[in-house]
């Protein structure tokens, strides 16, 4: 899932048309748009409603291992005649009391790249836009997701950076990052997380011995690509005739960790 | 992007982040024009950049970047338990690079570290000092490459030249250099010394290809050991980590066999041998990390906050190459990991900066 947050409502209306997003019910206080693969939030340009919208989306809509935030809006740039007036990835940030947060590039991308500070910390020449925002969203959204899982792209001239081509671009190269960064769900799936509580209670097991079941299952998974692959003779005994106490359960156990390690 | 039109990576080291105080450091200067093409991003402090929460370590290994840091505080740590001091009684290691070039399933790294990026401190030169004092004190034995691999990053950082010839100016010092590399070229054109100790770690080949990916294979790691042993570098072979496979016992012969087909028995100083074991903080994060390794997945036994196949098992996997070793190798020349050294490795970090 891809989350889009802005405070703008020009960018917000052109992500809306460009992938077809209807109003999303939900208790978010703020405007939040859906489709089949993205949220969008309009969370309004005041620093503390862009923390709180983005809080309120993503409690709402956990992302996991799979999602991308991406924060859109215009950058006002520090130094206007130095600020490259195209899409820029914001590679570092700097809030209001100095600490500094980097996100993870690991996309091969097609913009050019700066930072975004609260206010100017050096003249380095790397700090591009003044942009207490970006803060707002990475503060916020670090708490949530991994540091390779946040994206913010500003651009100097909001006109310029809606035309059709260079929005296109842009969102096409979001979901093709999704597509690249997407981590197949791993550990045990829903059908083999019941496998092994069932297990668990027809072995008579301990929370103990329970967890190192699922320890078991899991390395099954990883040398086999299936939980219960090998297993089913074992499973069938005992969806037949549970264990009647501990003693049996253990003794089962132990059946099961010499199937699985030999 | 790539050929097929889907995107890829960044490359390796597309990023290079520098501390500001490391920027006028002339390592600092020299790595970077290894890399004209980064992109340079000025930090404070590397924990800003290596510290984050929630870091994907297997992602980032996709595109590592380069943070060039000036290391403060304590340098040089008394040696962990759970490593081996081959009898040394000054036994000390150091950190001049976190993290390493390659990817092997069942390195700690990936358990230790929270990043995948590699950081390389520039003031070597402080390092040294630090040595020396000990030095003053008495002998010291020093792992200098131990959360790396100094030798496959010797083109970007010369550290490797810096040390051998530190350690021939200092009679005192005896230095373990661990590595997977291959560059003969690289051994030939350091400064030899006795007291530079080239400890290859070796696997069978079918150990190497599923689990210790982007490392040399097992034929070049052993022509690069006889060429350190032929330059005049003193030679220690590590059968460590033992991974349990369903085929180990068959391969083992034939492995060792092969290893000393390659290097004269008498070239060796001598031999580690250590079945995988791990502390069970670094495994939970090796797991989550990589979920779908057989290595990370396996039901070791929890030992006292150490993870091992088990007490017998893991004897019985180091006796058999204590016995296939043996036919090549005195007794004084092969060293076991004990397994009563139980403290986690956590320790060595204490009081880190």
């Amino acid at each position: 899932m891809l989350y889009f947050v802005t405070a703008g409502r020009e960018i917000a209306g052109v992500l809306k048309k460009e992938l077809d997003m209807k109003p999303a019910a939900s208790a978010v206080p703020y405007p939040v748009y859906q489709s089949n693969e993205a949220l969008l939030c309009l969370s309004g340009p005041d620093v503390l409603d862009i923390a709180s919208a983005l809080s309120c989306l993503l409690t709402a809509w956990p992302c996991g291992s799979n999602g991308l935030l991406i924060s859109l809006d215009q950058g006002v740039p520090f130094q206007p005649e130095c600020c490259p007036g195209e899409w820029t990835l914001c590679t570092g940030f700097c809030g209001p009391d100095g600490r500094r947060w980097y996100p993870d590039l690991l996309a091969a991308h097609p913009f050019q790249e700066g930072g975004a500070a609260w206010e100017l910390p050096d003249d380095s020449g790397y700090w591009l836009f003044q942009d207490p925002g970006a803060w707002a969203v990475i503060h916020t959204g670090s708490r949530f997701l991994s540091p390779h899982q946040l994206l913010c792209l500003r651009h100097p001239d909001l006109a310029a950076g809606l035309s059709e081509e260079s929005f296109s671009a842009l969102v096409s190269w979001v979901f093709q990052t999704a597509s690249l960064l997407c981590r197949r769900e791993s550990g045990l799936n829903a059908e083999e997380q019941v496998l092994a509580r069932r297990l668990a209670e027809q072995m008579c097991l301990s929370h103990a011995m329970a967890l190192r079941l699922r320890q078991l299952l899991l390395y099954q998974k990883a040398a086999r690509g299936c939980a219960a692959e090998g297993l089913e003779e074992l499973i069938g005994q005992l969806n037949t005739r549970p264990c009647q106490n501990k003693r049996e359960g253990k003794i089962m156990f132990e059946q099961l960790r010499q199937l699985i390690i030999p | 992007m790539n050929s097929s039109g889907s995107l890829s990576y960044l490359k390796t080291f597309s990023h290079i982040y520098i501390e500001e105080q490391a920027a006028a450091y002339s390592a600092a200067v020299r790595i970077q024009n290894r890399y004209p093409d980064a992109v340079r991003v000025p930090i404070r402090h590397y924990k800003d950049m290596f510290n984050r929460p929630h870091q994907d370590y297997s992602l980032q290994k996709q595109s590592p970047k380069l943070i060039l840091a000036v290391k403060k505080g304590r340098l040089v740590y008394p040696g962990a338990p759970v490593c081996q001091d081959f009898g040394s009684r000054h036994f000390y290691y150091t950190s001049s690079i976190m993290n390493c070039l390659y990817d092997c399933e069942y390195c700690y790294l990936q358990g230790m570290y929270p990043s995948a990026n590699l950081v390389i401190f520039v003031n070597l030169d402080d390092i040294f000092r630090e040595v020396e004092q000990l030095l003053e004190q008495h002998p010291v034995y020093l792992s200098v490459s131990y959360d790396t691999d100094l030798l496959a990053l010797e083109q970007l950082t010369g550290y490797l030249d810096q040390w051998c010839r530190f350690t021939a100016a200092h009679p005192g010092l005896t230095i373990e250099v661990r590595t997977k590399a291959a560059n003969v070229r690289t051994i030939r054109q350091l400064s030899p010394c006795e007291r530079v100790i080239f400890a290859w770690t070796l696997s069978p080949e079918t150990i190497i290809r599923r689990f210790e990916h982007h490392t040399p294979s097992l034929s070049a790691r052993l022509k690069a050991a006889r060429t350190a042993g032929e330059a005049g570098f003193s030679l220690r072979l590590c059968f460590d980590p033992l991974i349990r496979t369903e085929d180990f016992s068959r391969t083992a012969e034939p492995f060792v066999r092969q290893v000393f087909g390659e290097i004269p028995p008498d070239m060796v100083r001598d031999a580690s041998i250590g079945v995988f074991r791990v502390s069970d903080s670094y495994l939970k994060a090796m797991r989550r990390n990589r979920p779908d390794s057989v290595i990370t997945q396996y039901p070791y036994e929890n030992d006292g906050g150490v993870c091992h196949y088990g007490r017998d098992r893991s004897a019985g996997m180091a006796e058999l190459y204590r016995r296939l070793l043996s036919q090549y190798l005195t007794e004084n020349q092969i060293f076991l990991w004990e397994e009563n050294q139980t403290e986690s490795g956590e320790a060595r970090h204490e009081g880190n900066e």
